[in-house]
């Protein structure tokens, strides 16, 4: 069998320092917790009318924590642990969605820009890449969005397609990035010796691109755009669900409708209590003695660190890529 | 046989074919998708083509026609451009800044300033622009009116979605090379002043940088003028998206792959000023 390895990969690989091991453990072990979270959350029993209040229990709004509401409860007296972990539900599958997205169109994008030497084809596809890139992210997402709202007869009604429909286009906003540091890998490696040794011993061009150098050579740098792909999806879902319009509508669940609403919640008080014009001493004061402090802590970490777990292990994977 | 300016010249103009050729797919992927849509401007034009041909004269001409609720698109986007470009180049300006300091403390010699300055771009590299303006809103109390919100918006924008971390990260890759150069090395054993000499040589990698983030910055301010209530480009945009103002969408989508490529090409043009080197190759291949 070739060996189709660079020995300093190799060599990097067999050595992880203390910092990669970090990253790998972070990474890895976030995208466990968000599977075994999305994993609860369709096990859970969960009253829908209520927006995921546990049955027969008490409705305080902004508790502190205790035995029935270990994270207290929001605004509405939902318990606010059930709510954090019914989250996952809004952008899990969604944003697997837009890795797929990202995976399959830039593939053969980028195999077409950096296997083969110009044509017409490749020519189209970069400038199709261009425009691409041209379009800032959201305004992507925002217009692509609005456009399948304005679309659906009933939008409420797709809903869930809504969200596939906001994964597919981050997924496809990501795809010019993939696509160039794909063709850019494969312009290199096909100047490698072990290109040339592979067509010496008689293996198809296909076996050769699939095998030794996109299966081999370039699985990093796809599921590391995958990585990242999937956090820039918790971030827009987060983001336009905290906006309220393109999101996911309450009562269910998001990380970013849960912090919209406790903000009204928080504002309202602080408007009553210190005026318009309180301090920042004020706002503290009156999150932590309001019970408001987990309500609006608790899913900016769980934010916060769940795209840093997707950075880290896209870190990771960059680091240990062949150079 | 050309000279080295008719080839920059050349060069350049390359450029802008492909800048207009952007502009005009853009216009025209969005314009076919308007056009299908609920409330587009069908009724009012003999077909699509003839309504993508009055857009690109009025876009010209500064006479983009009458967004939904009446009032001029042209007028529109320009107060919404006179909000939002200052924001999105104070805030570049401001990451630059502030990325080229924390390069150099990466790149120094003190081990804890560099875990220290590390430490700080990891953690900035995690904020979400929206979770910022947003408490700003709460635990600041920024208000919804004045000067303040666009100082906000400027910090928010120049610091939070992985900008800061990003160019960074690029500065101090380029400074790391810089710094193995003959040249440097030679500079720094005569004693010369080097952060004036290293600066000069980061000028074009800082614009690459800046260029590239120019997109994300436009994007972020779509959420960070929303949140913080700014009526810029971003915030009459995503309104235009909600109310299905499509054709004032358009226009404005227009307006901002205008400015990516834009400014891409400025980085082409800057290029071909400031380095030696692109205008020797010019002159050897002309």
């Amino acid at each position: 069998m070739l060996a189709t390895k660079d020995p300093a990969a190799s060599l990097e690989a067999a050595l992880p320092s203390p910092e990669l091991r970090l990253l790998r453990a972070y990474g890895l072990g976030t995208v466990f917790a968000l599977t075994v979270l999305w994993l609860a959350a369709q096990f859970l029993a969960f009253e829908p009318q209520l927006g995921l209040q546990r049955v027969g229990a008490q409705l305080t709004p902004m508790a502190g924590p205790s035995v029935d509401h270990l994270l207290g409860t929001d605004q509405l007296g939902r318990d606010l642990l059930l709510r954090l972990v019914a989250s996952v539900d809004s952008f899990y599958l969604p944003g697997l969605f837009a890795a797929l997205v990202v995976l399959f169109l830039s593939v053969p994008a980028g195999t077409l820009l950096g296997y083969r030497d110009g044509g017409l084809l490749a020519l189209v596809v970069s400038f199709l890449l261009t425009t691409l890139s041209s379009w800032p992210r959201l305004v992507l997402v925002v217009v692509g969005v609005a456009m399948f709202t304005a679309m659906v007869s009933d939008p409420a009604a797709w809903e869930e397609q809504r969200l596939f429909m906001l994964g597919g286009l981050v997924g496809l906003s990501y795809v010019p990035d993939l696509a160039r540091a794909l063709a850019a890998r494969l312009r290199s490696l096909r100047q490698q010796s072990f290109v040339e040794a592979c067509r010496a011993h008689g293996l198809s061009e296909r076996s050769i691109l699939l095998r030794h150098m996109l299966l081999t050579n370039c699985w990093r740098i796809v599921l590391r755009h995958c990585c990242l792909v999937f956090g820039a999806f918790l971030l827009v879902e987060t983001s336009l669900s905290y906006l309220g319009d393109y999101g996911v509508p309450p009562p269910r669940p998001s990380w970013g409708n849960m912090l919209a609403g406790v903000k009204s919640s928080v504002l309202t008080s602080r408007g009553l209590i210190f005026g318009a014009d309180s301090s920042l001493s004020d706002g503290l004061f009156l999150a932590v003695n309001q019970g408001g402090l987990l309500a609006v802590l608790a899913p900016s970490l769980a934010i916060i660190l769940s795209i840093g777990g997707l950075l880290a292990l896209a870190e990771y994977l960059a680091r240990r890529d062949w150079r | 046989m050309f000279s080295w300016p008719s080839r920059a010249v050349q060069l350049l103009g390359r450029h802008l074919v492909v800048l207009l050729s952007v502009v005009v797919g853009s216009s025209l992927a969005l314009g076919a998708l308007v056009w299908h849509a609920p409330g587009s401007p069908r009724g009012q034009h003999e077909g699509f083509v003839v309504w993508m041909l009055a857009f690109w004269k009025g876009l010209l001409s500064g006479d983009l026609g009458a967004s939904y609720r009446g009032i001029s698109v042209a007028e529109l986007v320009f107060k919404g451009a006179a909000i939002s470009l200052p924001i999105v180049l104070a805030a570049l300006a401001l990451s630059l800044s502030l990325a080229f300091g924390f390069a150099l403390v990466v790149h120094g010699q003190s081990q804890i300033g560099s875990r220290f300055g590390r430490a700080v771009l990891h953690v900035t590299s995690l904020v979400p622009a929206f979770l910022l303006a947003y408490f700003a809103i709460i635990v600041l109390a920024v208000p919804p009116d004045g000067f303040l919100p666009s100082l906000f918006a400027v910090f928010i924008l120049a610091v939070a979605d992985g900008t800061l971390g990003d160019l960074s990260l690029r500065i101090e890759a380029e400074l790391s090379i810089l710094r193995r150069k003959d040249f440097v090395l030679s500079a720094e054993l005569r004693g010369l002043s080097m952060p004036r000499r290293l600066a000069r040589h980061l000028v074009i990698p800082l614009a690459e940088a800046g260029a590239s983030r120019i997109g994300f910055l436009l994007g972020g301010a779509v959420i960070v003028e929303k949140v913080l209530g700014l009526p810029g480009l971003g915030w009459i945009g995503y309104q235009a998206a909600v109310e299905g103002d499509f054709v004032l969408l358009l226009a404005i989508t227009v307006l901002v792959t205008a400015l990516v490529g834009g400014s891409r090409l400025l980085v082409v043009g800057l290029r071909l000023v400031i380095d030696p080197r692109a205008r020797r190759m010019l002159r050897g291949s002309a």
